[in-house]
């Protein structure tokens, strides 16, 4: 039960361009969501994934709409396509929950008609429109939960052809890329360039920082070896200011410190 | 350098509620929290934070003056480092007394001065007779037996001298004492006054008068007695300044008699001046046997003629020494941070500067040394040598009349003479407190020796009050128990000694006996100190309310008598005391230490032998032994019955017990599952049929060390096990086609251990689930070269180059540094057992107060980690109890900001690397997260807080911490009991905008709550107990599927707090950012309406339908959902 707020002042008046549809989750929820809906339209020449004038921009869109419910919302029958943009996918996800959970939040969606009368109609909608009905019932909470574990133990069956079809155009991609190289190894090309690869009769170094920094490294320490230190005076008399300098340097820094702990009050011993 | 800046913590305490608020806006999702993080932390160095020194070249390499030079000389031979000398500096400049305050405080002695020698004069009177002693003056001293010879009569001092440290200008700040002593004219005393505590009840006496007449006087504050050195014979007079200057300075007025008085060799501690005819009414037993000696009578008296002789030997050692003089007031700052110094018997600031001139004596100090050398060689001193053993003398001369020092030895613990030759400075120090020191003094050493960066600060900063020095504490309550014990321990001589302090009397042989029977788990015992009370004297002019005045202190009145056991882990959990063989002489002894716990016990080697055994069962009753042997001993030999002991050793184990076993703490489930996890990687290595062959197994789970607290739940989570397989250049070098092999790879895993063990398997195509004995795992097959594929980026040239992606860190983090991390923590727990404990009551508490989510587990284990390998200045914790507190100092003073929290796993880093580690972080401070641990496996990044918690989140833990420690310490040192422990498990809740009560039938974890559930739903348990064949239900936890909802639809709206230990209700905090109208944007709807504003549009949460939102998204989860602020109301 939700503890009852006092009325806003100021009914929510939207901009001309947006018109607001109130939207709840059922009829037993007291104060509503605004959906803000536009016909969607593009500058001219600019391209776009979605059909001009038959597609309905809607801003706002709760976080428990999934797209079967848009059919519910609006009259379904001239709905073509919903497109919910994803957010974008992750690369593997953490595994932090077994359940592979739809999340969401407030979204945007794109709502394709069939007919450009449609989207005028959905503008003209009042509301409020309502997500879960009797007859279209939608999950949330533990049995949306429950639902989605469910949903989420794995069929090893289904992984293996996964599996195996991905390698099998793999391997086939692989081959014909080594297959590729096999024939111009050793070719010149137009200008003229043998391009030198790993796999050749004489493998060279790989062309990676890593290797390029460990050949600097290796040069450096040679040149290091042969180095003499303390040899001339002028060399013992700059180690030593240098050695001066790193007093004063270690000094600076302590004063720092100190300057620190004594604004911080850290000198008192009770 | 830990500490964090006390001032801000305080401010922060106080204005709690207000402080979230600001406190935490501007954390909103990912990148939002990271630019608030770099805001907060580039902030000027005046907000406390350190910057890289910037020198220019000309400044750095300038030709040095000579002055220059000597001072750095002089650094480097007389101090460690230039910062420990200018911390040295700094400190001493904070304890001195300034010029300005002295010369007040000596305007106030002359006036002290002027007025003692103005109280008026008395007629003679009978001792006995005390009519003349004004009404409602009471005489600060027990006169028991009251008949006494002698007479009184008052005169005012023939003397007035200040004495002590402050003429020295060793006193360090605060609790400025002076010490003034009154010489008593000769016609006060009589012949015989030594006798019988004669001299003594004069003094108090003398006492009275004087403080009946200061006390009418405008020119005090306060006027009241004390005792010197807590010893009850002898009462002092405390005058405090009136007005602003209060507490200023205490002048303490301690009458001695005229020099020459007594002869000093009726004062040897041989002799007897306190008769038993006199004091127990009856002459020793008829058989003529003599007199018991009286040696603490006999220093008390002798202290009182020494005092001036004492001052000019320190002044003539020590007056034109600075360095000296800076020795002693650090030393004083040591024995005061350890609490040394204080109470009865204490070992105080003038023994160290006798000390002191001790060793200036013996050549082992020179006056050109610098204060820290000072310090640094007596604390050498100290820590090689035992004064309970071999006593030292001041005393240069070799009279054949003076006492040997083996007499002193036979009467007093500690032995250290002056130089006399005839009075022991330490004679009311007991061997248990010396040994204290000691210790302290070794440990301390230690610390010194590792050149530790921190060492000034561990060495000089940081307190250590018993309860938070060792591990185990136990009141003795009431103290009237202990007269007793005396009785009972046939103490009647040193009854007879001490004047009928019985606390005194009975505290040696109570704490020899402890320390005899438990042995082996003991470390060391310490006792506090009775502390010195302070009788009031209203100090009023108009005549006073008898009520004001109180009767002097009862033996028994100082409260309780505290012991500390710091424990040895080794011996700790043995169940065993094994004695002598039957047959043995010393059985007989044993059977008579131990009594009927003592039995005859047939053992495996056939030998039959005397033995005690304790019962034990679990590894937290193991660690709770010593309280059986002390309830028991102290029964058995003192009388003191179990109902006075208060052992505080394991109320907090409570909060780590599973609800099925209330007494185990978990350490023996974990041994299960580790053993069922060793199986386990036992059957993975000897699979046959998979491609390639597992090389290693690896476990990557918390429950390796310390997951107990999970495992005693209904749905333990899976343990994560990482298996290595062997090296093979068959593997593809896509990311993509890794990833399909690994997941051929999990359903072969599968497959096979189904097939050739039997086991329930789920594979899925990053992990394999196995179900085994209860206990299911998460293997995860791992190549490892794929956090580089991950990591390759090829740039225009052709140049492959590695660079960390999300993806790669992630793999990297949980294949790699997790394994290593986790076997490392394992080794820690072996090492030192109560680190579990002490990890899991860390996170029980951080998790309590609802700010879990944003501290991995790994991070609080760390911080954990930490209290075991940077122990400094105490000793790895050995029970779960002090190892909290210890956590919860560190968490509420440890500077962030400026600091890397280095926890050296395995010894691993060198001081070198540390030095590094630290100049590195400081220049890169910006980019690092505000948490920064640093481990030898991770040196730069700290993986484990890299996601938070944000700066407003740690800030409120540190607040929350410095609030809980001192009211848990003060818990525990209540002798009457520590009440509700869990008062400060409990968090506060309101400060949050909304609380969302869940339904408990849905959370998963409800009974680890820290208030235990009367009633609590488990289901999916089996009808038999036994492993099952069916595959749990798998990480399927409501309360955090519906806390990522309400993060994903609400996160730049609100914060949402809960405590997944069980939690019943979810916090919810608006933030205020958010609620600023804006002007309507397509990106910025989110949950919010179009309202006009003034004419304008603008955009505002719509938080009535948002707070609907909060039940439908938790619909059958939430309960209720209560608005509790207007706040939002924009």
């Amino acid at each position: 039960s939700i503890s009852k707020k006092k009325k806003r002042s100021g009914h929510p008046s939207p901009p001309i361009s947006f018109p607001a549809i109130p939207i709840k989750f059922s009829e037993k929820q007291q104060a509503s969501h605004y959906l803000y809906v536009r016909a969607h339209g593009v500058r001219q020449g600019t391209k776009s994934t979605w059909p001009q004038k038959r597609t309905l921009f809607v801003l706002n869109v709760p976080p428990y709409c999934t797209e079967r419910s848009w059919l519910t919302v609006t009259s379904a029958s001239q709905v073509q396509a919903i497109l919910l943009p994803q957010p974008p996918e992750h690369a593997e996800a953490p595994p932090a929950s077994d359940i592979c959970l739809s999340l969401q939040g407030f979204q945007v969606a794109y709502v394709v008609f069939q007919k450009p009368s449609g989207v005028s109609a959905a503008l003209a909608l009042k509301g409020p429109l309502l997500v879960s009905t009797e007859s279209h019932p939608v999950k949330s909470g533990i049995h949306k939960w429950i639902s989605d574990y469910a949903d989420s133990i794995p069929d090893p069956e289904a992984l293996r052809v996964e599996v195996d079809t991905f390698m099998e155009a793999y391997d086939q991609k692989i081959a014909e890329e080594e297959a590729k190289a096999k024939e111009e190894e050793g070719v010149p090309d137009k200008e003229g360039w043998v391009k030198v690869t790993r796999r050749g009769r004489r493998p060279v170094l790989p062309r990676t920082e890593a290797a390029s920094l460990r050949v600097l490294e290796r040069e450096r320490r040679k040149r290091a070896r042969k180095e003499l230190l303390n040899f001339y005076a002028w060399q013992h008399r700059e180690s030593k200011m240098e050695h001066l300098a790193q007093l004063r340097k270690k000094f600076e820094e302590d004063k720092q410190r100190i300057e620190l702990l004594r604004a911080q009050r850290k000198f008192r011993p009770y | 350098m830990g500490p964090a800046p006390a001032g801000e913590q305080l401010c922060g305490a106080i204005g709690e509620p207000e402080v979230m608020e600001p406190a935490l806006e501007g954390t909103g999702k990912e990148g939002k929290k990271a630019s608030s993080r770099k805001r907060t932390l580039a902030e000027p160095p005046a907000k406390g934070l350190l910057q890289p020194v910037k020198l220019s070249r000309a400044e750095l390499y300038k030709e040095p003056t000579n002055e220059e030079l000597n001072h750095l000389r002089e650094t480097e031979i007389l101090f460690h480092s230039s910062l420990l000398r200018l911390q040295v500096e700094e400190l001493l400049k904070e304890v001195r007394l300034s010029e300005k305050k002295k010369d007040r405080i000596d305007a106030f002695l002359r006036e002290v001065n002027q007025r003692v020698v103005r109280v008026p004069s008395v007629p003679e009177t009978e001792l006995t007779d005390q009519a003349w002693l004004p009404a409602g003056v009471r005489v600060p001293l027990h006169q028991v037996p009251y008949a006494v010879k002698g007479c009184f009569r008052f005169l005012p001092p023939a003397q007035v001298t200040v004495v002590g440290s402050y003429l020295l200008g060793t006193c360090i700040r605060p609790d400025i004492n002076v010490d003034v002593a009154l010489t008593m004219p000769r016609e006060i005393l009589q012949d015989k006054d030594g006798l019988n505590q004669r001299y003594f009840r004069k003094r108090a006496l003398y006492l009275a008068h004087l403080a009946h007449h200061l006390a009418q006087d405008p020119l005090f504050g306060s006027v009241c007695f004390s005792y010197t050195n807590g010893c009850h014979l002898k009462p002092s007079l405390l005058l405090r300044p009136r007005g602003k200057d209060e507490r200023l300075v205490t002048v303490r007025l301690h009458p001695c008699p005229p020099p020459d008085f007594f002869r000093p060799c009726r004062l040897l501690p041989t002799k007897n001046n306190v008769r038993s005819a006199w004091y127990r009414g009856q002459s020793p037993a008829g058989d003529g046997s003599p007199e018991p000696p009286t040696p603490h009578y006999n220093t008390w008296v002798l202290q009182d003629t020494a005092l001036e002789s004492h001052l000019q030997l320190l002044s003539t050692m020590l007056g034109s020494a600075q360095g000296l003089k800076d020795g002693v007031a650090l030393l004083k700052v040591w024995l005061r941070q350890r609490e040394l110094d204080k109470g009865q018997g204490g070992f105080t600031g003038f023994l160290v500067s006798m000390l002191v001139v001790f060793l200036v004596s013996t050549h082992k100090i020179h006056t050109t040394m610098s204060g820290y050398q000072v310090l640094r060689s007596v604390l050498q001193f100290l820590a090689t040598t035992d004064l309970t053993v071999n006593g030292i003398s001041l005393c240069l001369s070799s009279d054949p009349s003076l006492p040997a020092l083996a007499d002193f030895h036979q009467a007093f613990s500690v032995v250290f003479l002056d130089s006399s030759g005839r009075l022991n400075l330490c004679a009311d120090v007991t061997a248990s407190t010396y040994h204290q020191v000691q210790y302290e003094a070794r440990l301390s050493m230690t610390l010194l020796d590792s050149r530790a960066d921190d060492g000034f600060q561990l060495l000089l900063m940081t307190p250590k009050p018993m309860i938070r020095a060792f591990d185990h504490v136990l009141h003795l309550h009431p103290l009237s128990r202990l007269q007793a014990a005396c009785h009972r321990l046939k103490l009647w001589p040193e009854l007879q000694d001490n004047g009928g302090d019985y606390v005194s009397a009975a505290l040696g042989p109570l704490t020899t006996l402890l320390e005899q029977g438990l042995g082996t788990r003991l470390k060391l015992l310490a006792h506090s100190r009775p502390p010195v009370p302070e009788v009031s004297w209203a100090g009023s002019r108009v005549p006073r309310d008898t009520k004001d005045i109180q009767d002097p202190p009862k033996h028994k009145d100082s409260g309780s008598l505290t012991l500390g056991l710091l424990l040895r882990p080794e011996g700790l959990t043995s169940v065993l005391e094994l004695g002598p063989e039957a047959d043995q002489p010393e059985a007989a002894k044993f059977r008579q230490f131990w009594g009927f716990r003592s039995e005859l016990r047939r053992f495996q080697d056939g030998a039959i032998r005397e033995a005690v055994v304790w019962e034990a069962a679990s590894m937290s009753q193991k660690r709770l032994i010593p309280h059986q042997v002390v309830t028991h001993l102290l029964a058995l030999h003192t009388d003191i019955p179990e109902t006075c002991v208060h052992y505080v050793g394991g109320p907090l184990d409570a909060l780590i017990q599973g609800l099925k076993q209330t007494s185990s703490t978990g350490e023996e489930a974990l041994a299960v599952a580790v053993c069922c996890y060793d199986d386990l990687s036992r059957l993975l290595w000897g699979l046959e049929g998979l491609p390639l062959t597992v090389s290693a197994v690896q476990g990557a789970h918390p429950v390796r060390y310390n997951g107990a607290g999970d495992l005693s739940s209904d749905q333990p989570p899976p343990s994560m096990m990482v298996c290595h397989l062997e090296g093979s250049g068959q593997w593809p070098q896509d990311a993509e086609a890794v990833q399909r092999v690994r997941a051929a790879f999990q359903l072969r895993l599968a497959e096979l251990l189904t097939q050739q063990h039997g086991l329930q398997c789920r594979a899925t195509a990053t992990h394999t689930d196995v179900l085994k004995d209860g206990f299911v795992f998460r293997i995860r097959v791992a190549y490892q070269r794929e956090p580089q594929i991950l990591k390759e980026v090829q740039s225009p040239e052709g140049m492959i180059s590695l660079r960390d992606t999300p993806a790669s860190l992630r793999l990297e983090r949980d294949t790699r540094q997790l394994p290593l991390l986790t076997s490392a923590l394992h080794g820690l727990q072996q090492q030192h057992p109560a680190f579990s404990g002490v990890a899991r009551l860390a996170k029980r508490w951080v998790r309590a107060q609802l700010l879990g989510e944003d501290f991995t587990d790994e991070s609080l284990d760390l911080v954990a980690a930490a209290l075991f390998l940077h122990p400094e200045p105490f000793t790895p914790p050995s029970s779960p109890q002090v190892g909290f507190l210890r956590f919860l100092y560190l968490v509420s003073t440890f500077d962030w900001k400026n600091n890397p929290l280095i926890v050296n796993l395995n010894n691993e880093l060198t001081v070198e690397e540390q030095v590094e580690i630290r100049s590195g972080f400081l220049a890169a401070r910006t980019q690092l997260p505000v948490m920064v641990i640093v481990t030898p496996q991770d040196r730069k990044h700290s993986v484990w807080t890299q996601d938070g918690p944000s700066a407003q989140i740690l800030q409120q833990l540190v607040v929350l911490a410095a609030e809980a420690l001192p009211m848990l310490e003060k818990q525990l040192m209540d002798p009457q009991g520590p009440g509700d422990i869990r008062t400060v498990f409990r968090p506060p809740l309101d400060i949050y905008d909304v609380l969302i009560r869940l339904s408990p039938r849905h959370i998963p974890r409800h009974r680890q709550a820290v208030d235990s559930p009367a009633a609590s739903f488990c289901r999916g348990l089996l009808s038999q107990p036994g492993p099952s064949s069916l595959m749990p239900v798998l990480g399927y936890d409501p309360p955090q599927l519906y806390l990522m909802q309400l993060r994903e639809a609400f996160g730049d709206l609100a914060l949402f707090f809960y405590d997944q230990h069980g939690g019943e209700v979810i916090g919810v905090l608006w933030k205020p950012t958010s609620f600023q109208p804006q002007p309507f944007k397509a990106s910025s709807t989110k949950g919010r309406m179009v309202m006009s504003r003034g004419g304008e549009l603008v955009m505002v949460p719509n938080v009535e339908a948002i707070l609907e939102d909060f039940a439908v998204l938790g619909e059958g989860l939430v309960q209720t959902v209560e608005a509790r602020s207007e706040r939002w109301t924009v």
